[in-house]
């Protein structure tokens, strides 16, 4: 096999990763952190290492190894705070990458595992790589463990007739949270608000919250469409004390 | 709906229009659809009072049933569905809304016009299913209108469902009408692939409108109803193709139909020897597997530390992000709103008290307002428990007081006293009598007792 040829089939799986991983979570725009080992790591140490760090995360919804070019490199997709997992364990840092990065380092990987790794050393080592769907906000500055007291609120009324919408229930999202992540049984952990609308549909909630994220708001009624926005609370930008959602229009099912 | 459009938009009109306003708004779209449907059979007209007694139906008898079907064994209202691709809300669009509604049409057809003698050509199937799906459309529209609608937003929205309603039961009906006009196995396959394109588009559009309902918080109600009359417009195309076809069809051959025709069915049992079942046992096969989707969606499990105790709750109830485990009915439309608390209870450890003497301390100390409705002991999983119900009422800081019904199950967990409470406003237990009592029954312990 030529060299180029065996470079290119070495890329391959690489490139594979990068275009899944774009397809299955990362939408445009969508920046994904990572925990990564700050090198190629003994299999048992670093098998310990991920052990270790595990629990700290909410979930681990995917577990995936693969070899690239004999390299082990375990995928596993959690969900945690970047802020409070930045540095998870002794070797295992958190760093927030792009998915262009992601699959950039997949690719170096491959070609690093096949080059410069003797087959002993390919075998005795393990890379460990933790891609995390958490901070997945694009925030221009480093987020901070700094909260700011934010009062929330807005009026939920029917889209159909304008009409005031009683009972509603508004919650304000962890930032690593995505509507389509929401579980109802484990709130605890994604939720960070919540308040129910008044007769006249309005609502309010303070909440103290970590600067340099962006939080996402869900809003529940019986008979209605949930309706959902990520990214809308920004309590980071120029010192917000409070934050106005408007007029939240819910649509009616229809059936 | 253009000229409701115009007025909405050069008078700027933001306030909904009124009941009677409404109705004009629900029927005219439908009325509209039935006479154009109507004459597009211009070959052999079906006799009108058929066509009428087909809409009158769709709208008094497919859509009270479909609606009783979605709300009472579906459990439409409490089908918490947060993502719109969620396995939740795919399930509720397809094995519940569409095979509901289309299921519904479907009989009205099936063991009515379906057997009689007017039903002379493939056409008619579409015509008869058409007339169905307006009628069902018309009901639809109506109770949405009862609370009132923007003019613009409102038209459109009615056009489109009518349109789209039309549509599918087109759809179904081309397969009847194929299938009249068949014999044996061909038959049938032509009545199931009708249907199951009526549920499948049904299906497809009802994911459609909440995918453009709820873009994010500032719904854009017009763009949203302007693609789903897209997507009835491409169903519209597609039925009208059919229907051409049918009408060719009929055209090229004067062939009786090999099904058996006469009068309408005299009885059950006329019905059923008649009844091609297959097709209905499809549908029943899809409705059940949406009920089962929705049983494992609606009565969600919780872990108590670790998992050594276990309950279920229904989907629309979410856990609070408090210190002590609180479940509310996130859904519910009164004020205060029904929950479970599950706490450890009291500081004295269960070694030197019973849990008894336990729940009875905790009782005395919620307050003298309390009234003890009923107080028994029971057996949990083999752990001696108890089961208290009592009424009190709870006035929050500045709010009105409300009367509350508790129902709160005590037993050993760990060598502590634990309580799961479920508390309901009066009115919330008048609608609700059975709830404290399911999810209690639910409860599960294999903890250290």
């Amino acid at each position: 096999m030529s060299r180029r040829r065996a470079v290119f089939w070495l890329l391959l799986p690489g490139l594979a990763t990068w275009l899944g991983q774009s397809l299955v979570s990362g939408r445009p725009g969508v920046e994904l952190g990572q925990v990564s080992s700050s090198g190629a790591l003994p299999a048992p140490m670093a098998r310990q290492t991920i052990a270790a760090a595990l629990p700290r995360f909410e979930a681990c919804w995917n577990r995936t190894s693969r070899r690239y070019g004999g390299a082990l490199v375990l995928h596993l997709r959690v969900s945690a705070s970047p802020v409070r997992h930045r540095r998870i364990s002794p070797g295992v840092t958190v760093q927030r990458r792009s998915v262009f990065e992601q699959g950039l380092e997949s690719c170096v990987l491959g070609v690093a595992g096949s080059l410069l790794f003797t087959p002993a050393q390919r075998d005795s080592h393990i890379w460990a790589q933790l891609i995390l769907r958490g901070g997945a906000r694009a925030s221009p500055r480093a987020p901070s463990e700094r909260r700011a007291s934010l009062e929330v609120s807005g009026r939920v009324v029917n889209a159909t007739n304008g009409q005031p919408l009683a009972g509603a229930t508004v919650l304000i999202l962890q930032p690593w949270v995505t509507i389509e992540q929401l579980d109802p049984d484990r709130l605890t952990s994604q939720v960070v608000g919540m308040a129910v609308s008044s007769p006249s549909g309005r609502f309010r909630v303070r909440v103290a919250l970590p600067r340099g994220f962006a939080y996402g708001v869900v809003v529940l009624a019986w008979g209605f469409e949930t309706a959902g926005s990520e990214s809308v609370v920004k309590p980071a930008r120029a010192g917000l004390s409070s934050a106005s959602l408007g007029a939240i229009r819910l649509v009616r099912r229809r059936y | 709906m253009g000229l409701a459009l115009a007025l909405d938009r050069l008078f700027s009109l933001d306030t909904p229009v009124a009941a009677v306003g409404g109705a004009v708004l629900a029927l005219v779209p439908a009325l509209l659809w039935l006479s154009y449907f109507f004459l597009l059979d211009r070959r052999q007209p079906e006799p009108t009072h058929y066509v009428l007694s087909m809409f009158l139906l769709g709208a008094l008898v497919a859509a009270p049933v479909s609606r009783w079907l979605l709300d009472g064994p579906m459990g439409m209202g409490q089908w918490v569905a947060l993502g719109v691709f969620s396995p939740a809300n795919v399930a509720l669009a397809f094995l519940a809304v569409g095979a509901a509604q289309e299921l519904t049409k479907y009989l009205v057809v099936r063991y009515t016009v379906f057997f009689s003698d007017a039903f002379d050509e493939r056409a008619d199937g579409v015509v008869y299913g058409t007339a169905v799906g307006v009628g069902f459309a018309a009901a639809l529209n109506l109770r949405h209108v009862a609370q009132g609608v923007f003019l613009g937003t409102g038209a459109v929205d009615l056009t489109v469902t009518t349109l789209a309603h039309a549509c599918f039961a087109g759809a179904m009906g081309f397969g009847l009408g194929q299938a009249r006009f068949a014999s044996g196995q061909r038959a049938r396959l032509y009545e199931i692939l009708g249907l199951l394109a009526a549920v499948g588009l049904n299906g497809g559009f009802y994911l459609l409108h909440a995918l453009v309902s709820r873009p994010g918080l500032q719904v854009r109600p017009l763009h949203g109803l302007l693609l789903s009359a897209a997507y009835a417009a491409i169903v519209f195309a597609a039925v009208f193709a059919l229907m051409r076809r049918s009408l060719h069809q009929d055209t090229a051959s004067d062939a009786p139909p090999v099904r058996p025709t006469g009068p309408l069915p005299g009885g059950l049992l006329d019905v059923v020897r008649r009844a091609d079942l297959l097709a209905l046992l499809v549908v029943a096969v899809l409705l059940a597997a949406g009920w089962g989707i929705k049983t494992r969606y609606l009565d969600r499990g919780l872990a108590y530390r670790g998992s050594a105790m276990t309950l279920r709750y229904p989907s629309g109830w979410l856990q609070l992000p408090t210190p002590a485990v609180v479940l509310m009915d996130a859904l519910a439309s009164d004020t205060f709103r029904s929950r479970v608390i599950i706490d450890e209870a009291g500081g004295v450890p269960l070694e030197r008290q019973t849990v008894e003497g336990g729940l009875r301390r905790l009782v005395a100390s919620e307050g003298a307002l309390l009234d003890v409705l009923d107080a028994r002991r029971e057996t949990l999983d083999g752990t001696p428990a108890m089961r208290l119900e009592y009424a009190y009422a709870r006035a929050p800081q500045g709010g009105v007081p409300t009367a509350l019904r508790c129902t709160l199950l005590a037993f050993a967990l760990d060598g502590k006293l634990h309580t799961v409470r479920v508390e309901q406003s009066t009115a919330g237990h008048a609608k609700q009598p059975g709830l404290a009592g399911r999810i209690l029954s639910s409860i599960r312990v294999t903890g250290r007792r």
